[in-house]
């Protein structure tokens, strides 16, 4: 009786973060339950960004089908088109031409400049860093521009297309992308210079959201949140698509796993990339840059002014579209942010029977509750960048 | 039996049956243009070859019968590139045409280039040009894109009974042509539309509105003949593009006749969009309210309720003839009458009515009793007072595609008419009836040897003051001839509106009728209801109060005094039956213009102000009703039988007068309101001449 009198009834703070923080990177609405500053449960609810994609799929043909993987993760175009494509060229059996995969290669590692870029300098801005975010998003201008360049579009490229990618670069593309490489290290060094042994960013970032290897596998990370916990997990390295495996670069791992770790292999891939970037720009062949099988690639405008054959295809490519044989497959590539993976059923129509994706952010921010357990609040901020979450993939 | 293999796997066939039918049955589609299992065969087109072993070369699979033990292959390179070599020579003469062609989307020729055609040319000279031919309002000719299959000249030949098309040169001066300028003159010219496997035969009211990837398919009904064709609405948005027929082997086959696919453009002219009542003369757009109580007031005006007197127009559907029957009965009126079979109205105190039909209690007294898949078993037809080819194109066409079978022949009493078949008129006479019920007739002969004779009774017969008792002296006939067997009847009248059937299924309408009688008394007011009714002509209409129910400003609309907007077929989810007597539905392809609704509903809204609440809130609640009273429409697609039939045992001794048999309508085209309100109906009526 007494005892119980004297037991005190405490509740804990239960607190919305987000939907409009600017921390919130997007849409996400976190339901925090806190004991004074200190995070017992973080409870992320996302579906505000939901909008059907994967339903509106099954409506479209496989061309048309290909926009929306641009607006998942809006930061990292490129890199989801190439894992569509990939997974109805398996699908069709199309073998894609050389100079088609090398321009691929080369445009996703544009991609994941970019989206680190974003990553790695919004990251240091929600911490309190501006500088590296005004820097950082200069290059990234740089950087759409060459994306506008190939495609004429800064963002939404719907460049890379099953078959190859959708015209070839333009004349001086290749000279300009060279001279960005050539000083985008120093910009890196640059940004590393202000943030890698910065006191405060370091006492933000280490040993804060620190995940095991164990717990990385549990939860089904990847990419640079697997990496981050020391498993050497890469897709380009371990089952490699287009020309991966004729390129050479490294895997960055952690060894803690904490988000200092993370940033310091973010850092480390942009490197990298530019490493890859380099190779593709000096072994790029000449040739065709999409399959030269009229029934899968549209007729060149030319050959449409006097032949029927062209034509009729190009007739039917862009009101029908291809009919892709009956199976099913899961592709996946190694998108900046993780794996990220098409499952596409075709029922041997001209529309996916079904397109179910994996995108990487998804898994990641189911693990946000244990990795801030514990955590003060403000460092909650910091979880959520390093997981560098985008809401167009987590609710599609 | 012959037993063959098709790709390794054997497959029993029927002996004669083609290499063609042999694959289809095994589930093997083999492409073609000129093959059309409703057509004859023609083999001209190439694009079927397959190789069949110990063949030298590749075989034309649509014209070649099996063999036993043959073995057919669909699938080797041999096959391939035939199929290649095909499709790159029709493409050689073909124009670049694609981007500007009706048939882009739903063409053959771009279906099977993607499947089995190169994917480059090799071609790069000049193509050949055809001069293109005016074949009527309905079908756009580009003959340059003919490859020449020969369907659209088969089917004018073999289905319509016209023999206009046919084909000219030879090689590439191969030409599809009239011969000489001249109209396509068929009722059914448009199925060519559909058979051209290219863009060189289209619609020409359709041209260049939609593409076919556009449209949302509805799947309904046909009103504008009592065959009830199943068609195909196109719609995009709320506007309607096109009519095409649906494939219903029991009633249209694959055909739908010309009005039923190019009447549509009637559906968006002249329609009646709110409520308007007539007041000094004046016509005024007013709410539905105001319209109920403007004929509550000027209903109370009228004592006595004999003189409440309702119309079923042609193409009305069972549900709102049901709700239509019990407001007029509970206003105490029973006189319900069909203008299918009463063309003029005239109401006076000395009013007297007349049977139409005797035993109408049983369904096998007023529909055809032959459905109509069955018509090809007949062995002899006799029309009385009817031109078939105009009231039923579709059971036109079965009886001429029986007539080709061979020993077969048609006699007609009545107006001769150009049936596109031989027809042996007995004579516009009733004395030859009288003559053939006596037996005194030569054609008795004919008609006593016939196994399964089919005997049918036009609408015409049904609106004269006699027509029961010419009903009933053919019934004579049954006696000594087996128009009637336990597995046969042959015995037919044929209706030509969409719901008289129906109608008469609900027991209503065509029982009775008014004299034809003159009358000097004093005309009495009368309350008229015309549920839809354009085609009757009311005597002395501006002495009445005249309600008007339909959905276009015709003849109706015209006397009326108040105007009830309601929906066309195309925008009501609603029963129909066929002659017969086989219940289908017609879909919502979208919805009525305006304030207009659904027919069951204004009368449903109509009862309660006038006092008269019908106990229905819902469709359901109608088919809840119809499944105490006629539950045999709520079968579709089915054709209940009598169980029962009691035979009128009473002798004849009805009276009849001398006078020959007259055409049922002047003009094939203008026969309802909404063809009527049509611009593609108005050019082909003043161009064609089927009449």
């Amino acid at each position: 009786m007494q005892q119980k009198a004297l037991t005190k009834k405490l509740k804990n703070f239960t607190m919305n973060f987000g939907p409009q923080h600017p921390a919130a990177h997007g849409v996400l609405r976190l339901v925090l339950e806190l004991n004074g500053e200190v995070v017992n449960r973080a409870d992320p609810h996302i579906g505000l960004l939901h909008r059907g994609t994967e339903k509106l799929i099954e409506y479209k043909n496989y061309l048309q089908a290909l926009p929306y993987f641009d607006r998942l993760d809006y930061v990292s175009m490129m890199a989801q088109e190439h894992a569509y494509s990939l997974a109805v060229e398996k699908l069709l059996g199309c073998e894609v031409p050389k100079r088609a995969q090398y321009i691929r290669v080369l445009f996703c590692e544009i991609t994941r400049i970019l989206n680190h870029l974003m990553a790695v300098t919004t990251h240091a801005l929600d911490v309190g860093a501006m500088t590296p975010f005004l820097w950082g998003f200069e290059e990234r201008e740089k950087l759409m521009e060459f994306y506008e360049r190939v495609s004429g579009a800064r963002m939404h490229a719907a460049y890379i297309r099953p078959g190859g990618v959708s015209q070839d670069m333009p004349m001086g593309l290749s000279e300009d992308i060279y001279k960005f490489a050539k000083q985008f290290g120093s910009r890196i060094d640059e940004i590393e210079d202000v943030l890698s042994s910065n006191r405060i960013w370091k006492q933000r970032l280490v040993d804060i959201g620190t995940v095991s290897a164990e717990e990385a596998l549990d939860w089904g990370f990847s990419g640079v949140m697997l990496r981050g916990s020391g498993i050497a997990w890469d897709l380009r390295k371990t089952q490699p698509y287009d020309v991966y495996d004729e390129l050479e670069f490294d895997i960055p791992v952690g060894t803690k796993g904490d988000c200092y770790d993370r940033y310091l292999i973010r850092v480390e891939e942009m490197r990298q990339s530019l490493k890859l970037i380099m190779q593709c720009l000096n072994k790029m062949p000449t040739g065709v840059i999409k399959v030269d099988d009229k029934k899968i690639s549209p007729p060149s405008r030319v050959d449409m002014k006097d032949s029927m054959e062209a034509l009729i295809h190009h007739f039917k490519l862009y009101t029908e579209g291809y009919s892709v044989p009956i199976g099913e497959t899961y592709t996946a590539v190694e998108a900046p942010k993780g794996e990220f993976g098409v499952y596409l059923v075709s029922d041997g129509s001209s529309k996916p029977y079904r397109c179910k994706i994996k995108a990487p952010g998804f898994s990641h921010l189911q693990g946000l509750n244990f990795m801030s357990k514990g955590h003060m609040i403000a460092d909650v901020v910091t979880i959520i960048g390093t997981q560098d979450i985008v809401f167009g993939e987590v609710d599609r | 039996m012959v037993n063959v293999f098709v790709d390794g796997l054997s497959v029993e066939v029927k002996k004669g049956a083609t290499i063609l039918q042999a694959c289809a049955q095994v589930g093997i589609e083999i492409p073609r243009f000129c093959y059309h299992e409703r057509l004859s065969i023609a083999g001209n087109c190439r694009m079927c070859l397959v190789e069949v072993e110990k063949s030298p070369k590749p075989v034309a699979s649509c014209a070649m019968p099996v063999m036993d033990n043959m073995k057919i292959f669909t699938n080797t390179p041999l096959v391939k590139k035939a199929r290649e070599g095909v499709l790159e020579f029709l493409l050689v003469n073909h124009p670049l045409d694609c981007p500007i062609c009706d048939q882009g989307g739903e063409c053959d020729l771009q279906d099977l280039t993607m499947v089995y055609g190169s994917d480059r040319g090799r071609f790069h000279e000049y193509k050949r040009g055809v001069e293109d031919k005016n074949i009527g309002p309905l079908v756009k000719t580009v003959m340059t894109r003919c490859i020449h299959c020969t369907r659209c000249v088969r089917f004018a030949t073999e289905v319509a009974g016209v023999p206009d098309l046919g084909t000219v040169g030879r090689g590439r001066d191969t030409e599809i042509s009239t011969y000489i300028q001249k109209v396509f003159n068929s009722e059914l010219s448009g199925n060519v539309i559909d058979l051209c496997p290219v863009g060189a035969l289209t619609s020409k009211p359709y041209a260049f509105t939609a593409r076919s990837w556009e449209l949302q398919s509805t799947e309904s009904i046909d009103v504008s003949d009592a065959i009830g064709s199943n068609i195909r609405i196109d719609v995009r948005g709320s506007e309607i593009m096109r009519i095409l027929p649906r494939l219903n082997e029991d009633v249209n086959e694959e055909w739908i006749s010309d009005k039923a696919r190019f009447c549509y453009d009637g559906l968006k002219r002249q329609r009646l969009n709110n409520p308007i009542i007539k007041e000094n003369g004046q016509y005024k757009t007013v709410t539905w309210e105001k319209a109920f109580n403007f004929i509550l007031k000027n209903l109370q005006e009228i004592q006595n309720s004999n003189r409440i007197v309702g119309v079923v127009g042609n193409l009305m559907d069972v549900e709102s003839i049901l709700l239509f029957k019990e407001l007029l009965n509970k206003l105490g009126s029973s006189k319900i009458y069909l203008e299918s079979s009463t063309p003029i109205l005239q109401l006076n105190d000395d009013e007297k009515e007349d049977q139409i039909l005797n035993n109408a209690d049983f369904r096998n007294n007023y529909i055809s009793n032959t459905p109509l898949a069955k018509i090809e078993e007949s062995d002899l037809c006799l029309l009385i007072g009817t031109n078939i080819r105009l009231e039923a194109p579709l059971l036109n066409t079965r009886i001429r595609k029986r007539y080709l079978q061979g020993n077969y022949s048609v006699y007609s009493v009545g107006p001769t008419n150009n049936l596109t078949y031989n027809t042996e008129n007995l004579g516009n006479d009733i004395s030859t009836l009288l003559e053939i019920s006596e037996g005194r007739h030569p054609f008795c002969k004919k008609l006593m040897k016939s196994k399964k004779p089919l005997i049918i009774i036009g609408t015409h017969v049904l609106q004269r003051t006699d027509g029961t008792s010419i009903i009933e002296l053919v019934k004579t006939l049954f006696k000594y001839t087996q128009i009637k067997t336990s597995n046969w009847n042959g015995f037919n009248i044929l209706h030509t509106s969409a719901s008289s059937v129906g109608a008469l299924d609900l027991g209503i309408g065509s029982t009775k009728r008014y004299s034809e009688k003159i009358s000097n008394s004093k005309i009495e007011k009368h309350f008229i209801y015309l549920l839809g009714a354009d085609e009757i002509r009311i005597e002395n209409s501006k002495e009445h109060f005249i309600v008007y129910q339909g959905h276009h400003g015709d003849y109706g609309a015209n006397i009326a005094d108040v105007i009830l907007p309601g929906s066309a077929y195309t925008e009501k989810t609603a029963t129909y039956v066929n002659v017969e007597g086989r219940v289908q539905n017609t879909k919502s392809a979208f919805y009525a213009p305006g304030n207009a609704r659904e027919d069951w509903k204004i009368i449903r809204a109509l009862s309660e102000v006038l006092n008269k609440k019908l106990p229905y809130d819902s469709f359901e609640d109608i088919h809840t009703r119809f499944m105490s009273i006629a539950p045999h429409l709520l079968k579709v697609n089915a054709i209940e039988k009598n169980k029962i039939v009691i035979e009128n045992s009473l002798p004849f001794k009805g009276l009849i007068k001398n006078i020959g048999f007259k055409p049922l309508f002047n003009n094939f085209y203008l026969t309802n309101a909404i063809c009527r309100s049509s611009q593609t109906m108005a050019k082909c009526s003043s161009i064609y001449k089927l009449n």
